[in-house]
């Protein structure tokens, strides 16, 4: 019967190999110029398996140079993976200037808090430094994501299909790996061998998750139309928001005499 | 690691799922769509111009008179139907509600800019009117809500709609070439529902 340390080394390879399909797909389909952050951080992920590969067989597993250059490299793709977001933002959002102009700073607010009080939530176990900062930074990716899809869904955006499938990819990578680093926090020596067989999985699904993603036909690219002029929206959009407020007002003060009534 | 803070991020992921599950919700009908681009020139069938007639079934007077010459069996009857019928026509002004607040999002949508706090004080409007809305809902289901509430919620939704429709001429052209814009964007392969 296999253990676990060999079942981790087949899923290591068949990662890699599914990351080479991956990245030959984008060179074929030329998606690289649609989603460079995506081709980066597939590359990536192919580079990093390639260094600790070489960086296991010459200084050992357990040694702790290898443990650091895992944990830089590991790091390295969290953060392409945050530039990958970015680009899913763009696309979906990108086309619409003054909604962007918006949502961006949303965004870029709300993961900036998510990651600090990820951050602060963490315990302070100095081993798992590391661990906690990756953790708040999944944290922040993945909030990020869904901040992005309600941002999208409250202004009736819809994605296309592989935008939002790229999507579901990364959001379950980075709830995945939360949950994850919080076992792992939480039990340490017990979990510690399953750690690294759960978190290859799940990028194994995840990458046959982008697979299908860029399988599906490419919705024709549209490009940023003639915009309405800026007084279009100074003139309509407030005498609205003045009319909805008093209505709700009307609506209190209804509500107040009814209650004092009874 | 202490439980809470476990329990903790567990709970985020699950909300983060959860509203990402809820994110992907087909719009729940696509005759709002029409109803954004027909905007202009649809003013005529809006529920706000039943108002009256709603008003005068849902008067008190009319339930007194009723009992008083009809007797409570057919004043109850009355009563329970003149309800679905409150019922019916809070939702439909919801309806229209949401097609203004749809119109407001194109216009949005289309602008080169937008104002922030616009943009939160509609969202902030809109959970409030829904809020009032269920609570008001939950009353007449349960036969508590007075029909006052929902002749002024009327009043001002009807006051709005002239509001919009002035804009909305006043607009002209420009109002129409967001519509038309809209409707092209959907047709090219549907980015805004």
């Amino acid at each position: 019967m296999l253990g676990i340390a060999e079942i981790d080394n087949y899923l290591w390879a068949a990662s890699v190999v599914a990351e080479l399909a991956l990245l030959s797909s984008l060179i074929v389909r030329r998606d690289y110029r649609e989603y460079p952050a995506f081709f980066t951080y597939i590359l990536g992920a192919v580079l990093q398996a390639v260094i600790l590969f070489a960086t296991y067989r010459h200084w050992s597993y357990s040694s702790l140079i290898s443990w650091r250059i895992a944990w830089i490299t590991q790091i390295s793709l969290v953060v392409l993976r945050a530039l990958v977001v970015t680009e899913i933002c763009h696309h979906l959002l990108g086309r619409y200037r003054g909604v962007w102009a918006l949502a961006w700073r949303i965004l870029l607010t709300s993961a900036g808090i998510v990651l600090l009080y990820a951050i602060g939530a963490s315990g302070h176990n100095t081993l798992l430094i590391l661990t906690n900062l990756q953790r708040a930074l999944e944290l922040a990716i993945a909030s990020t994501i869904v901040i992005l899809f309600v941002f999208a869904r409250y202004y009736e955006i819809v994605p296309d299909n592989a935008i939002r499938t790229l999507g579901l990819g990364f959001l379950l990578l980075s709830c995945f790996a939360v949950l994850n680093d919080t076992f792992l926090e939480r039990f340490v020596d017990r979990y510690v061998p399953l750690w690294t067989l759960l978190d290859l999985l799940a990028f194994c699904g995840c990458v046959v998750i982008w697979g299908w993603a860029l399988r599906q036909p490419r919705a024709e690219k549209v490009h940023e139309g003639p915009l309405l002029s800026p007084d279009v929206y100074a003139a309509f959009v407030p005498e609205v928001n003045l009319r909805l407020r008093s209505l709700n007002e009307r609506l209190s003060s209804f509500w107040k005499v009814e209650a004092e009534q009874r | 690691m202490n439980v809470i803070y476990f329990l903790l991020f567990i709970g985020l992921v699950l909300l983060l799922l959860l509203a990402f599950a809820w994110s992907l919700r087909k719009p729940e009908k696509n005759k709002g769509r029409m109803d954004i681009l027909n905007a202009g020139d649809d003013c005529e069938r809006r529920h706000v111009t039943y108002m009256p007639q709603v008003q005068q079934a849902l008067a008190g007077s009319d339930a007194e008179f009723l009992a008083k010459r009809g007797g409570r069996a057919l004043a109850r009857r009355v009563e329970r139907e003149r309800r679905l019928v409150a019922l019916a026509y809070l939702t439909a002004l919801r309806e229209d509600f949401y097609n203004i607040q749809r119109l407001a999002k194109a216009i949005a949508i289309l602008s080169p800019e937008v104002i922030a706090l616009q943009e939160f004080e509609r969202v902030r409007l809109s959970l409030e009117f829904s809020w009032r809305c269920q609570m008001i809902h939950a009353r007449l289901l349960l036969g508590l809500a007075a029909t006052r509430q929902l002749s002024g919620l009327s009043d001002r939704l009807s006051g709005l709609t002239v509001q919009i429709e002035a804009a909305m001429r006043e607009l002209g052209e420009r109002a129409a070439l967001a519509a038309r814009l809209a409707s092209s964007l959907d047709r090219r392969g549907g980015d805004i529902a």
